[in-house]
């Protein structure tokens, strides 16, 4: 896979570079900022939020309470730990899980509805695992597990999807699911670690 | 041993925790560690950090144009309660920088219990600013995990900068604990490292990098919490 060149690299790190100035102005509450972000961020985040929740009405109350949340925590983000597109994806991504396990449990939503895509589909096309450094290691790593190992760790990660539920989904016994996450996130910290 | 056991177990969930793959059960219990285990929260940002960048993947879609207008309603009660309120008047702490600060305590606690509702005041300290007069109060209530840090007449700054509050631990590492708010009340995560005579320091930041791991600055202030 070819890197992309210089110049979206530093597109994307100018673009970091700015985000990275507004979350700092909006943990001082500078409201401008903050709307600033939301221009530059909110499709992206509401992108991760479809992804998940696959429902448009579920996924709007959700990305508002992303972004109450990103305003509210905006002065805990460490730019020397994660890009500011990471952290926020992260928030949007734990407040869309949040919502789908209260659903689940409260309303016992049948699976289908929940999950109508295909399980095979490609949960994580490679070519945009190359945008960033944190990326391009990201997906070294990934490549180094099995596909099928590789294929569950974005199952579960896109749909907050249990063991049990993966074993079911996917038609694998419980024990090796098990052990596929298990070992599959042992080898990634190892490669991962600086 | 076996509260070594639970430790490592944790940690070794970390990882499953963030990826998902934990029954509600054996999450709720997570959390419930989680909550009050610095490392472990530690643990857990590690995570998401080492797994975030998969959400690069994901194409960007518009979202209804009606939802910002949402989240500014949102935010806004928060914003203007915070700058009408007495507690926040600088003109009213001004007026009261002639008191003694024994005063300026004294009606500070008072002002707590009548304006802030939310459990009771357990220890106070009181951050001085740049004329050694009460910049901010931080303290910690019964019922609340948190730290409030509330801002009375922080030390002015320029746009650039800004205040950083650590806790110092019995080894003298310092923890970062966050920025100072301008204006309001700002709730910080306790860290686990906090003991009964906790030592607090804050220094100045750059506004760009900050909240940062290790102080850039000079030390400009040094309390403890006291108990009411």
């Amino acid at each position: 896979m070819a890197s992309p060149d210089s110049v979206s690299e530093s597109t994307i790190e100018q673009r970091n570079q700015k985000l990275r100035e507004l979350l700092s102005a909006c943990a001082l509450h500078d409201r401008q900022a903050f709307s600033q972000l939301y221009e530059m961020t909110s499709a992206k985040l509401y992108g991760v939020i479809l992804r998940i929740l696959n429902r448009s009405e579920w996924a709007e109350d959700c990305l508002q309470e992303a972004y109450v949340k990103v305003w509210n925590k905006a002065e805990s983000y460490r730019p020397h730990l994660a890009s500011p597109m990471t952290w926020m994806a992260t928030i949007a991504r734990n407040q869309a899980l949040d919502l789908l396990r209260r659903r689940h449990r409260e309303v016992r939503v049948p699976e289908t509805d929940v999950f109508p895509e295909e399980v095979d589909q490609d949960l994580l096309p490679q070519d945009k695992l190359q945008m960033t450094d944190e990326g391009r290691k990201l997906n070294q790593c990934l490549e180094q597990l099995r596909s099928q190992q590789r294929q569950v760790i974005a199952l579960a990660y896109f749909k907050g999807l249990t063991h049990e539920e993966l074993a079911a989904q996917t038609d694998t016994p419980l024990g090796t699911i098990k052990t596929w996450i298990r070992r599959g996130l042992e080898q990634l910290k190892r490669c991962l670690e600086p | 041993m076996k509260a070594q056991d639970h430790i490592s177990e944790n940690h070794e969930l970390a990882g499953e925790y963030v990826l998902g793959t934990l029954q509600d059960h054996e999450r709720d219990q997570f959390e419930r560690h989680l909550a009050s285990d610095y490392t472990l929260q530690q643990e857990v940002s590690a995570w998401e950090q080492r797994l975030g960048p998969m959400l690069e993947t994901v194409e960007p879609v518009n979202p209804p144009l009606g939802i910002w207008k949402e989240i500014e309603k949102r935010i806004e009660p928060r914003a203007s309660q915070e700058q009408s309120g007495i507690w926040n008047s600088l003109n009213f702490w001004r007026g009261l920088s002639l008191v003694t600060a024994s005063l300026v305590l004294g009606l500070s606690l008072s002002l707590f219990g009548l304006f802030q509702s939310s459990g009771e005041l357990e220890r106070i300290m009181v951050v001085t600013n740049h004329e050694s007069q009460a910049g901010w109060i931080v303290d910690t209530r019964s019922r609340d995990p948190m730290l409030n840090v509330s801002a009375v007449q922080p030390t002015p700054l320029a746009a650039s900068e800004v205040c950083q509050l650590w806790l110092e631990t019995p080894e003298g590492v310092l923890v970062p604990m966050g920025v100072l708010p301008h204006q309001g009340t700002r709730k910080m995560q306790i860290p686990t490292e906090i003991r009964q005579d906790s030592r607090f320091k804050v220094t100045i930041e750059s506004a760009v990098t900050a909240p940062v791991e290790r102080p850039s600055e000079e030390i400009v202030f040094e309390g403890k919490l006291i108990s009411i």
